[in-house]
């Protein structure tokens, strides 16, 4: 379908990437497989929350936000363009009341370990946004079918906006290096070069004739998601586990390992790229400059800002993250948190970016296969913990993780 | 079966046959920490009891064992009832166990009350001091 629809500007703000006034945010198809799958794990669950339902949370989810795009005077074809220029494939109508994707990020990048099951629930979500009915898939690839297809039901639909609260970005953020308790680095890495530069990249997909909609760089499969689709379905689920009695360390560590995941491939992809090696790693001269030459990319994913505190080779990494997608996330949807260790992606990832550099040594180029990711990356041995000390979901000004052995 | 029967099972063991079967499947191999944690959340979803999957040793009922392989057809797509029936552990292996166990107790003065076996997965999320 061709359009003469202008797409909709992007705003760089506190280190959040905004399209139609929604932050969006840098993520793989292991982080999407990963995340769905310990939603997922909820299926079933009924002991005091029959309101749970995880097929219906990663469908119901994407709505609302359409819903705000809509407010925001996107038109359908817009949210068909914007739907491919994120990543998440190409969408289209193809009856009155069917519509297909018949290249999708959740139908053909998505994995789950169990049986192959209809998967592109978001995508369902979006339609739904769209047509303000419900809508179901009823064809999937994750099956074997040549395209993902979705039915329009005559159940009309609305659902309530679940980011209710007013929470500002903070403009109070210190530039590299330069606050009281941040460590003396010195180090060659340019962060604003990499920034000016990464944000050029071309990370976006197309629908032009022949283009599939999705994002191949870097060895992964990129969406530029909804921070918020993420936030929402991680803590409904997070906080749902919680209260049928699941450990609290089990049912975090689901979904920072979702973020360690992450970590292995997008950054150990990143870290092994052509783009790497032509712009960043010239500047390095040691592993402690690797990691500021990736932190310096994650500062262009729209997480927010991220600024390194510290690094004691072998024993401790500090890093704080200023408007962090997911304590801004968090306070735009609930009361403040009492608990710190809430913001699971960055601890994930956090832990992730030392494991890749001073665990397995990414410098060496290694192979990032399965077989590594378990034998390797995720052993136990000689591994770190994490922990965060500071959360903007508890009123702190910023996220702050402590990655040690 | 009665429900009552407890089956104690080297959990290495259970997730080393777990992953052989996935790799005959020609499926990916999840590490031992991630099944240890899935199984955990699955299994209290399931069956409202939470059994700890991260210690040296599951010990299950035979309900609980039926709920097992309920979980790994659906969330692992696989089918493991004859392995875990040989890796249940046999009374002799059993008692072997518990004389090991009270070894180690007499050794370690400091420990006392119920066993608790060290667990050898670790997990990355710390809390510190």
């Amino acid at each position: 379908m061709n359009t003469t629809t202008a797409p909709a500007a992007l705003i760089s703000e506190g280190g959040q990437t905004l399209l139609g006034g929604l932050n969006r945010v840098f993520h793989c198809n292991h982080y999407n497989a990963h995340l769905q799958m310990t939603v997922l794990l909820t299926k079933g669950l009924t002991k005091g929350l029959s309101t749970l339902n995880p097929e219906k949370l990663l469908i119901d989810a994407a709505t609302p936000l359409i819903d705000i795009l809509k407010n925001q005077g996107y038109t359908t074809e817009q949210l068909i363009d914007e739907f491919s220029l994120c990543g998440f494939g190409i969408l289209q109508q193809s009856g009155e009341k069917i519509w297909e994707t018949p290249s999708s990020h959740y139908g053909e990048s998505i994995y789950s370990h169990g049986k192959g099951h209809k998967s592109c629930y978001f995508n369902s979500g979006y339609i739904q946004g769209i047509v303000n009915h419900k809508v179901t898939e009823t064809e999937c690839q994750v099956t074997g079918a040549h395209a993902d297809k979705y039915e329009v039901a005559d159940e009309s639909i609305s659902l309530a906006n679940y980011l209710t609260k007013e929470f500002a970005l903070t403009t109070d953020i210190p530039a590299r290096f330069d606050f009281p308790e941040c460590q003396t680095f010195q180090t060659q890495v340019d962060e604003d070069k990499i920034l000016s530069v990464v944000k050029t990249l071309p990370l976006c997909g197309k629908k032009t004739e022949g283009a599939t909609g999705l994002i191949d760089a870097f060895g992964v499969v990129l969406t530029n998601h909804f921070a918020d689709y993420y936030n929402y379905i991680s803590y409904e689920t997070y906080n749902s586990l919680c209260k049928v009695g699941i450990p609290e360390e089990d049912n975090k560590e689901m979904f920072i390992q979702s973020g360690h995941v992450c970590a292995f491939n997008t950054f150990g992809g990143i870290m092994s790229s052509p783009e790497w090696y032509d712009l960043i790693e010239p500047t390095c001269k040691t592993r402690e400059d690797w990691f500021h030459g990736m932190v310096a990319v994650i500062n262009a994913l729209g997480w927010g800002v991220y600024r390194i505190e510290k690094i004691v080779p072998e024993k401790e990494f500090i890093v704080r993250v200023y408007n962090s997608y997911e304590g801004v996330g968090y306070r735009r949807m609930y009361p403040p948190a009492k608990d710190k260790n809430l913001s699971f992606l960055a601890m994930g990832a956090a832990l992730g970016l030392v494991h890749l550099l001073w665990k397995v040594d990414i410098r060496t180029r290694p192979t990032l296969t399965q077989k590594f990711f378990v034998e390797q990356f995720n052993n136990s041995n000689n591994s770190y913990s994490a922990e965060q000390t500071h959360a903007i979901a508890t009123g702190d000004a910023y996220d702050r993780f402590i990655i040690y052995k | 079966m009665s429900t009552n029967n407890l089956n104690v099972i080297n959990a290495n063991h259970f997730f080393d046959s777990l992953n052989k079967k996935r790799k005959l499947g020609q499926q990916e191999e999840i590490e031992n920490s991630l099944l240890a944690r899935k199984l955990g959340i699955l299994f209290a979803i399931k069956t409202d009891n939470y059994v700890n999957f991260k210690g040296d040793f599951i010990e299950l009922t035979d309900y609980q064992l039926d709920a097992l392989h309920d979980i790994l057809d659906e969330y692992f797509n696989v089918e493991l009832r004859e392995e875990v029936h040989k890796l249940v552990m046999s009374n002799e292996e059993l008692q072997k166990k518990i004389e090991k166990e009270e070894v180690f107790l007499t050794s370690h003065p400091q420990s006392t009350g119920k066993v608790k076996l060290v667990s050898k997965i670790k997990g990355f999320f710390g809390m510190r001091a």
